[in-house]
């Protein structure tokens, strides 16, 4: 059975994961390794939505996906997006998407700055 | 609940006593430090302790509860006198506010006695379970404000000596064995008995602020230390920012008391502490949970108690459920209290660096010490009382001596001291630079105690007479010792893995000062499977093939060269484009990619490069440069491109070391090598290298640093005059040098030389050394544009 997911609550989950990463990272849990595992959270929350997102895209536009794309997807979706874009898109569409994709990266990092703003 | 970390000495743990009673083993509250005595007598009487002393031909060791945390009770083979049964109140008087007591009695037995009479000790550690002949040897102090040392509330003591004279000593007779057995860890004899001064038990409320660090010590000096009516004190430095405390005071009241109980109930479970210092240690964010969750409830409200009652704690709130993977430990470090400020910051490099899992780190504070030869505090100090969990195996030992030397340094460096109750992980350097007096108190030990009687770990690792004595283990015993030998092929395999440090270093330093698009990337990518080829071909015929490594290098090798064919590609480019934009002048975030660019080279000098953080990077790029600014396109092209990076290099970081952490674990730590000649005090300012053992022949096996350190090790040994003989059970070892490209090589076989890519006014070559002419090559390797790069240990 198919979950269906909701991409833009998605997209909003991950631009609000950046927003409450900034507050933790330079409040209540700077410094030392409580830092470090923030990251690593930061990172599996963020590969699980990247991940959730691609699912519902791919399942949207009837694309097949393979088990190497979903595992790229999970442990290196910086370049697993991308040739998802172009694979599933074609190339024109495809480019537009990445941009897409770079923009909202950049979205999450300013929210990840707005969020650091506290201290 | 916290109530700080603690001092624990030599405390009761008589849940303890009868399985160690049968098996004649002697531990400690960590449970690492085994040790095999020969006999444990219970004396009840002074006379019984003068027989033991008299009639025991060995060592004779002193314990209490067995709390401290080295081995500071017992030696192999001694008699070790378990004073926990010699427990009596000899005299009181209320009028005069003292008490005489056996030395085997625990501070909480005289609070039982002495609390109906409105008293309480003057001075006593937080923990109520030490006995008074444990807190003695290790001259404790407490969380009293405006006391110090324990040696301050001793009016005199007896003492039983080596030759089994009962001696009356005091600040006024017998000063010398009153200021040498006091903070002397048994070293001096038996303190048998104490009279000790007492205070009036008041009531006390407590008041508890948080601030940050930069402010506590003028708070203190302000609020606390001239404030008569402070009676506790102590402040808890919240890991692992370390820089915001939470200072606590507990002043003189006539409110009634909150806490119903005069004293502490005996006998609690304290699942609920127990509990905490579970979260606090092994939950994801336990620090911050207790920073923002536990301790503002532990701290809320009134809270008015006895002093008694504050003064009667017990350390089995802080027993884990389980010593069997890993323990909790204590250490402790002074700093004269106007080098706070330069110390914490030290201290918190050192932990977080080393990752330890700090729990809690408490502030206390002491006046200085009238006298003892041992003083901690040689004036007026903070203590920095640190408790922390580590792991029990050799190998967490080893890493925990390692930050244990550098803090120990740092403290020396601040001109403080640290604490010796606990592992014996300081050199003889250290302990003498804490303690300058350690001198004139092993010059008194020789006199009252001339045959060595009183031993246990501490003296036998530091008293002249048994730390310097030569051990005659025949040189062919070597190769039995642990780790001792490596295989001998690794010191060329690991030339192209080094490769990946020395070509970021060229790269970093091309940042520095020039634009990315102009590094040689295509020419690194030539000269890694370069010296690939040249070091399988020096190799083959006198090694086994190491398959394992090989394909190591090849999976190292392949991400080297598709990472240095994007950049090559995209930099030539794009990178080109942009940098025409922007003309001559550099981005910020140009800048931070250099910075980073060396931040990675230091990095990886040391550590794996997948344990680099570049997620981290990633995060301060975007939080440390700013969004707008000059050259706009080469700022955002350079921002992204290094955001890029940085993303791909964390996703595939974490990938690389979960795949390394499965197959191959941690790598050793440690180098063994066998040493001729060196000088006098041979590892003075040398936290990173031990003495193993010591031979006949004037040979020393040295535990020596891996990697990048392990050059530096060499060199300034070198520098001191040492010859190698092996090195890890090896007799060639490969160098390379960064020399100038005209140099010609006498020293050793060449193996190689390869130009300098980013400078060609120099080239790199590689010597095959013998490891008894190491220092020739080392030598000779020294002098104007001559580097010794590396030394590849195995």
């Amino acid at each position: 059975m198919k979950l269906a997911v909701n991409k833009t609550l998605v997209l909003g989950l991950l631009f609000t994961l950046a927003l409450a990463m900034g507050w933790l990272d330079a409040g209540p849990l700077r410094g030392g390794q409580q830092e470090a595992t923030l990251l690593g959270i930061h990172a599996v929350l963020s590969a699980v939505l990247v991940f959730l997102w691609f699912r519902q895209d791919a399942f949207e536009r009837g694309y097949r996906t393979s088990l190497g794309l979903k595992a790229g997807m999970l442990l290196l979706s910086v370049l697993a997006l991308p040739w998802y874009f172009y694979r599933s898109r074609g190339a024109a569409r495809g480019t537009l998407a990445v941009a897409w994709l770079v923009a909202a990266f950049v979205v999450a990092m300013l929210l990840y700055r707005a969020g650091t703003w506290r201290s | 609940m916290m109530r700080g970390a603690l001092l624990v000495a030599l405390l009761v743990g008589p849940w303890l006593a009868a399985a160690q009673d049968q098996s004649a083993i002697v531990n400690d509250v960590t449970q690492i430090n085994p040790i095999k005595v020969d006999r444990i007598l219970k004396p009840k009487s002074i006379e019984e302790v003068v027989a033991a002393v008299q009639g025991h031909a060995g060592p004779v060791s002193i314990g209490g509860g067995r709390f401290s945390m080295g081995g500071q009770t017992a030696t192999e083979r001694a008699l070790q006198l378990d004073m926990r049964e010699f427990d009596k109140v000899v005299a009181f008087s209320k009028k005069a506010k003292e008490i005489t007591v056996q030395s085997g009695i625990t501070w909480r037995k005289i609070q039982e006695f002495i609390d109906p009479h409105d008293l309480s000790l003057q001075i006593m550690q937080t923990y109520a379970n030490f006995t008074v002949g444990g807190s003695l040897s290790v001259n404790v102090h407490g969380r009293y404000v405006g006391q110090g040392p324990l040696v301050l509330s001793v009016k005199s003591i007896r003492i039983v000596l080596a030759d089994g004279t009962l001696l009356q000593a005091s600040p006024a007779e017998n000063r010398e064995i009153f200021y040498g057995a006091i903070g002397g860890y048994g070293a001096m004899g038996v303190i048998v008995e104490a009279t000790l001064a007492l205070a009036d038990n008041l009531r006390v409320e407590r008041k508890s602020q948080v601030m940050p660090l930069a402010e506590y010590k003028e708070h203190f000096f302000k609020h606390v230390r001239q404030n008569p009516g402070v009676v506790f004190h102590n402040a808890d430095i919240y890991p692992e920012a370390y820089d915001s405390v939470r200072a606590t005071s507990y002043l003189k009241t006539d409110k009634p008391p909150t806490v119903g109980h005069r004293l502490m109930p005996k006998d609690q479970d304290y699942w609920l502490e127990r509990s905490a210092y579970s979260v606090i240690s092994e939950w994801p964010f336990g620090k911050a949970i207790r920073q923002f969750v536990i301790d503002p409830v532990v701290f809320r409200g009134e809270r008015v108690e006895w002093r008694n009652y504050e003064a009667s704690y017990d350390v089995r709130e802080l027993e884990p459920a389980s010593r069997a993977q890993s323990t909790f430990v204590l250490q402790e470090y002074f700093v004269p209290v106007e080098r706070l400020e330069e110390f914490v910051p030290k201290m918190a490099e050192i932990l977080n660096r080393r990752r330890v899992n700090v729990i809690n780190v408490s502030i206390r504070h002491a006046i200085q010490d009238p006298g003892t030869l041992l003083a901690w505090a040689r004036s007026e100090v903070f203590a920095f009382v640190l408790y922390y969990k580590q792991g029990i195996t050799e190998a967490d030992r080893k890493a925990v001596g390692v930050w244990t030397r550098e803090l120990v340094d740092a403290a020396i460096g601040a001109g403080g001291a640290y604490y010796l109750p606990y592992q014996i992980h300081p050199t003889d350097r250290q302990f003498h630079a804490a303690y300058p007096n350690a001198k004139a108190f092993f010059e008194l030990k020789q006199k009252v105690d001339s045959g060595n009687k009183f031993r246990n770990k501490l003296w036998d690792a530091y008293y002249p007479a048994v730390a310097r004595k030569a051990q005659p283990v025949p040189l062919a015993e070597l190769g039995k010792v642990a780790g001792y030998k490596r295989d001998a092929a690794q010191t060329y395999l690991t030339l192209p893995e080094w490769f990946l440090v020395y070509s970021p270093d060229e790269y970093a330093g091309h940042l520095k000062t020039q634009p990315a698009s102009g590094f040689p990337y295509f020419g690194s990518i030539g000269q890694f499977w370069g010296y690939y080829w040249d070091v399988y071909e020096a190799t083959r015929q006198k090694y086994p093939f190491n398959w394992g490594y090989h394909v190591m290098v090849f999976v190292i090798g392949s991400s080297y060269t598709v990472e240095n064919a994007i950049k090559g590609v995209y930099e030539n480019v794009v990178g080109r484009l942009t940098e025409w934009f922007s003309g001559d002048s550099r981005t910020q975030e140009d800048d931070f990619g250099a910075r980073v660019a060396q931040d990675y080279v230091d990095f990886i000098r040391v550590d794996p490069w997948y344990e680099y953080s570049f997620a981290r990077q990633l995060k301060r790029l975007w939080r440390e440069t700013d969004l707008l600014g000059p050259n706009m396109v080469r700022k955002w092209e350079r921002k992204l491109i290094l955001s890029l990076e940085y993303a791909a290099k964390a996703q595939y970081a974490t990938l690389i070391k979960l795949g390394t952490k499965a197959a191959y674990g941690d790598a050793d730590s440690e180098m063994l090598a066998l040493v001729r000649g060196l000088p006098p005090e041979p590892l003075k300012n040398e936290p990173a290298m031990k003495i193993v053992r010591e031979f006949d022949d004037g040979s020393t096996l040295l535990s020596l640093p891996r990697y990048e350190e392990f050059r530096d090790a060499v060199l300034r040994l070198v520098k001191k005059g040492a010859r190698f003989s092996e090195i890890a059970g090896n007799r060639e070892i490969l160098v390379t040098a960064i020399v100038p490209a005209t140099w010609q090589s006498d020293l050793a076989p060449l193996l190689f030389e390869r130009p300098i890519l980013t400078d060609f006014g120099r080239k790199r070559v590689a010597l095959n050394v013998p490891v008894e002419r190491l220092h020739e090559a080392l030598n000779r390797l020294t002098g104007p544009g001559l580097v010794v790069e590396h030394i590849y240990d195995y």
